[in-house]
């Protein structure tokens, strides 16, 4: 099966430091795929290069087949780990918008999540809560009908209500075949749903396996083996 | 990049119109001054008087110096925020980095010129007062060489206002390896600006003979005439040296 995202030997540095080394990793599409590491790691540095927010200081990285760029930012759908959207926008104003540049963004599915979320419409970002903030900005990135979802710790900083929450929006919404990056350090409440880890040590590929021959092999959770690693 | 331009124009108008706005209408009150009746002999009236005037000229002054300076100032601030948290957001859209460098440019160049059309408006609204007050400064012999010479007066300081916001991007933003190159390309495109400004304005001065500036002092007419010649060409220089920075420094445009 074609891979929907392919490193070959990506390397990325800031200055002195490396945060990736010699990554060499294939991603097949209809999967959930966690990436799993200490902080440190370059799971952010991997998720924004795949997205196109970096360039790498070594090898490649191919989103369908592509180097990314326009082509590959329209069937790629990126959260990232911050608040980003701008903070004078109202939700309507963030829907048009997404609804301008992502065609394959679906409008009355995000206007519908929004709705959920019992948000008066006309209401500034930046007078929302943070966690209503994460809420809005993954309910726009899943409301797109992607190929790739690069996901940046969606479940951080909010609270165990709204992680159940973020969690099921994103397993009711992403297209089937699709794959789903997710990148997090909270495994227990997410490896349930993983069909794939793949674990990052120091800018490096420690592992990438399946969940389930993951525990066969180990015999332990995802949970207790990535502490058991990374302590 | 035309959605794009479409998006920030309109985010940077909520902030550029109520300065736009307070400009015309304190240039405009100034320029209502003249029709303010004679004081006369009554000392307190013209203190009064005195007092209003002094006020609305320094805030009609202040406010036009802003509509200048406003332009610019609020594109490069929102240009440093794309490289910052929200660039997460609008480097994720499908578009190049030069595309949105280019629609921060022309943006900043529209409210540029806006703002310099202006202030040189209201300054053309006001000058019969300005004459009143020094007679000397527009003997009014030449007026429409006088005009066009405040024209490119008016244009050389916006355009140097201009340059200077994007050296100042160019030096301090975070380009990482190309800084120095991007920089000194940037300080050659600045320079060759001004340049052609300068010679713009000579051309004026050799075409027209403006009749504010010492005729004594100025160089020969014929050769300003020639020189300013070239400043279309080197204007065109420029224009393309910016568009292949912008090619240069958008793939390597990225976010820490």
């Amino acid at each position: 099966m074609e891979k929907i995202l392919e490193t070959f030997h990506l390397s990325k540095r800031y200055g002195a430091r490396w945060a990736l080394q010699d990554l060499s990793l294939g991603l097949e599409p209809g999967r959930l795929i966690g990436l799993l590491g200490p902080n440190g790691s370059g799971k952010t540095t991997l998720i924004k290069l795949a997205a196109g927010l970096l360039t790498p200081t070594a090898g490649q990285v191919q989103i369908g087949g592509q180097a990314p760029g326009p082509a590959t930012k329209k069937m790629t759908a990126y959260l990232p780990d911050r608040m980003a959207l701008p903070t004078e926008f109202r939700a309507d104003d963030a829907v048009a918008f997404y609804r301008d540049f992502f065609p394959d963004f679906d409008a009355a599915k995000a206007s519908e999540m929004l709705a959920d979320l019992k948000l008066d419409s006309r209401q500034r970002i930046g007078a929302m809560s943070k966690g209503t903030q994460e809420k809005v900005q993954l309910c726009l990135t899943m409301s797109r009908a992607a190929r790739l979802y690069l996901l940046d710790e969606p479940l951080g900083g909010v609270d165990p209500a709204a992680r159940e929450y973020i969690l099921q929006t994103i397993l009711r919404n992403y297209s089937e075949d699709a794959a789903v990056l997710l990148s997090t350090h909270l495994v227990g409440d997410i490896e349930k749903v993983l069909d794939e880890v793949v674990f990052l040590r120091e800018g490096r590929l420690m592992a990438h396996t399946a969940v389930d021959a993951l525990r066969e092999e180990q015999g332990m959770s995802v949970d207790e083996y990535f502490r058991e690693v990374f302590r | 990049m035309a959605k794009l331009m479409r998006y920030e124009a309109r985010a940077d108008l909520r902030l550029l119109l109520p300065v736009y706005a307070a400009c015309l209408t304190l240039g405009v009150l100034s320029c209502l001054l003249r029709l303010l009746p004679d004081a006369g002999g009554d000392t307190l009236w013209q203190l009064a008087m005195a007092a209003v005037c002094t006020l609305l000229l320094g805030a009609a002054v202040t406010a036009q110096i802003a509509a200048l300076a406003a332009g610019p100032a609020v594109s490069l601030i929102r240009f440093y925020r794309t490289l910052g948290t929200r660039g997460h957001f609008f480097f994720s859209l499908p578009l190049l980095p030069s595309q949105m460098l280019g629609a921060h440019l022309v943006l900043a160049l529209a409210w540029t010129a806006a703002g310099a059309l202006l202030v040189y408006a209201l300054f053309l609204l006001g000058m019969p007062l300005f004459a009143g007050l020094n007679g000397d400064l527009y003997s009014g012999q030449r007026p429409l060489p006088d005009l066009l010479a405040l024209l490119a007066l008016m244009l050389l300081f916006a355009a140097m206002l201009y340059l200077c916001f994007c050296l100042a991007a160019a030096v301090s933003t975070r380009l990482g390896h190309i800084r120095l190159p991007m920089t000194a390309a940037l300080l050659f495109c600045f320079v060759l600006a001004a340049g052609a400004a300068f010679l713009f304005l000579m051309a004026a001065v050799g075409r027209f003979g403006v009749s504010a500036l010492p005729s004594g002092g100025a160089p020969g007419l014929p050769f300003c005439t020639m020189l300013g010649h070239c400043a279309v060409p080197l204007l065109l220089v420029d224009a393309g040296l910016w568009g292949l920075c912008c090619r240069q420094l958008g793939p390597r445009l990225e976010l820490a």
